[in-house]
């Protein structure tokens, strides 16, 4: 096949990649304030199955085409914008689920929680600066 | 704009052709986007007749349950109001055309649409002289909600269908584990469930009272014996929720081959107290029925938009215990 059709199809199956996680993320989001009412109508498994395919497509023409991401950990964080996207969504379904629990587990995550972004933090922006 | 892939160069001319395509991608994603919100906030319900296990039941299972003066009934439980009604009945091979044959609808008690019976047969039925608690009795015990059934409790389902029947949390009793373990529990009572003997129902139009009894229905207009069955507030429902006002009739499609289907506004059943959205299908023989799907939907409109988001408020008030189930 083409190489600069190779490459299109790579681009337009990460757009497809973002666009599908932006409605997966915000349909946990809507799930968590309103139980039962995305997922009376959207398959959480077929879209999960959905992403997966996606992925593997992106993997498959990334590979073929020498166009693949750094796969070392510190370095796709780093070239990722969608890392600040994904850690904003997490916080979001935490906060949501702390609702549901008692004060002390409450508490247990939520410094867990710091814990982890706080290192988040050092990995992805001082290294950088630095 | 947002791009995730910059680094990756193309060709000017495939560069033009990826730009025209992620336009294409974002269009398709704001439209199923749209499709989306208009599914959520204007939710329609399909209901299919079972053809070959008439025994399998689910919310989505269109029943054949019963007549009404000879028309065979088709019966979809809901609780909630709709604006339409399109029924699609697939005729199976060598049946005789089904054009033109009217289908009408309404929606009431499946109970309420009992046929009228003379006379009470054995008054005061149902009043137990033991102690023991009469049919048609709410009770709570734990989590459940259960109602009194010929000697037996049923516990329902969930709290749509309790307040689908037109029952009220205010009726019902806390029962002691030891008063719930003297009846024998019996399988879920679900939506598509008819109230049980001894329920009493008053009619908000016309004031009268009747009681159910042995797939019956009995108008009672003795005082005394009204006065027995009233220990349990009695279910609101309308009269004229009986009368068959709405219809349609039936007109061959294109595809599937032998389809037939005809659409009903069915905007004015709303103002009528029922689950049963019953269809009356005039000397249509059952046999000769391969298929049939119901769809009951929403117009796009204020009120209705209104009602599923006042519908989202209330579960989501609910899911952080700030209100109570309805």
């Amino acid at each position: 096949m083409n190489k600069q059709i190779e490459k299109m199809i790579y681009k337009l199956l990460t757009d497809i990649l973002s666009l599908s996680l932006l409605v997966f993320f915000l349909d946990l989001i809507f799930e968590g304030v309103v139980p039962g009412y995305i997922s009376s109508h959207l398959s959480f498994t077929r879209l999960i199955v959905f992403i997966v395919v996606v992925i593997s497509g992106i993997a498959y023409l990334g590979k073929r085409n020498g166009v693949w991401h750094d796969a070392s950990f510190n370095q796709s964080l780093k070239q990722n914008k969608i890392i600040i996207f994904l850690v904003i969504a997490a916080i979001i379904l935490i906060i949501n689920a702390l609702f549901s629990l008692g004060w002390l587990e409450s508490l247990v995550i939520v410094a867990a929680t710091a814990f982890i972004l706080y290192y988040f933090f050092q990995l992805l922006f001082i290294e950088k600066e630095n | 704009m947002f791009d995730l892939t910059q680094e990756i160069v193309l060709e000017p001319a495939w560069q033009k052709r990826y730009q025209r395509l992620r336009w294409v991608l974002y269009f398709l994603f704001v439209v199923g986007g749209i499709y989306f919100a208009y599914r959520i906030l204007l939710p329609s319900q399909t209901f299919t007749l079972n053809t070959t296990n008439r025994n399998t039941a689910s919310t989505t299972t269109l029943y054949d349950r019963g007549a009404d003066q000879g028309n065979k009934l088709f019966n979809a439980f809901s609780n909630e109001a709709f604006s339409t009604a399109n029924l699609q009945i697939i005729a199976t091979k060598n049946t005789p055309s089904l054009s033109g044959k009217k289908i009408e609808v309404r929606k009431t008690y499946q109970a309420f649409a009992y046929p009228l019976a003379a006379q009470i047969e054995n008054s005061p039925a149902d009043i137990p002289a033991d102690g023991s608690f009469a049919n048609g009795t709410l009770l709570s015990f734990g989590n459940s909600v259960f109602v009194v059934v010929d000697g037996k409790v049923m516990p329902f389902d969930n709290p749509v269908t309790f307040l689908s029947l037109g029952y009220m949390w205010n009726n019902v009793i806390p029962a002691t584990e030891a008063e719930i373990g003297l009846y024998q529990r019996d399988k879920l009572f679900t939506i598509d469930q008819p109230h049980p003997n001894g329920t009493v129902f008053l009619t908000r139009d016309s004031k009268k009272y009747f009681v159910i009894q042995n797939n019956q229905k009995i108008a009672i207009t003795d005082p005394e014996i009204l006065k027995t069955y009233l220990q349990h507030t009695p279910i609101p429902v309308d009269e004229k929720s009986l009368y068959f006002n709405l219809s349609c009739v039936l007109k061959k499609n294109l595809w599937p081959l032998n389809s037939y289907s005809c659409s009903i506004p069915v905007e004015n059943l709303a103002k009528f107290l029922g689950n049963d959205y019953q269809f009356a299908l005039d000397n249509i023989d059952v046999k000769n029925i391969q298929q049939a799907d119901l769809t009951l939907s929403r117009n796009i409109n204020w009120s209705n938009m209104r009602d599923t988001l006042s519908d989202i408020k209330h579960k989501a008030l609910v899911n952080y215990g700030l209100a109570v189930p309805y």
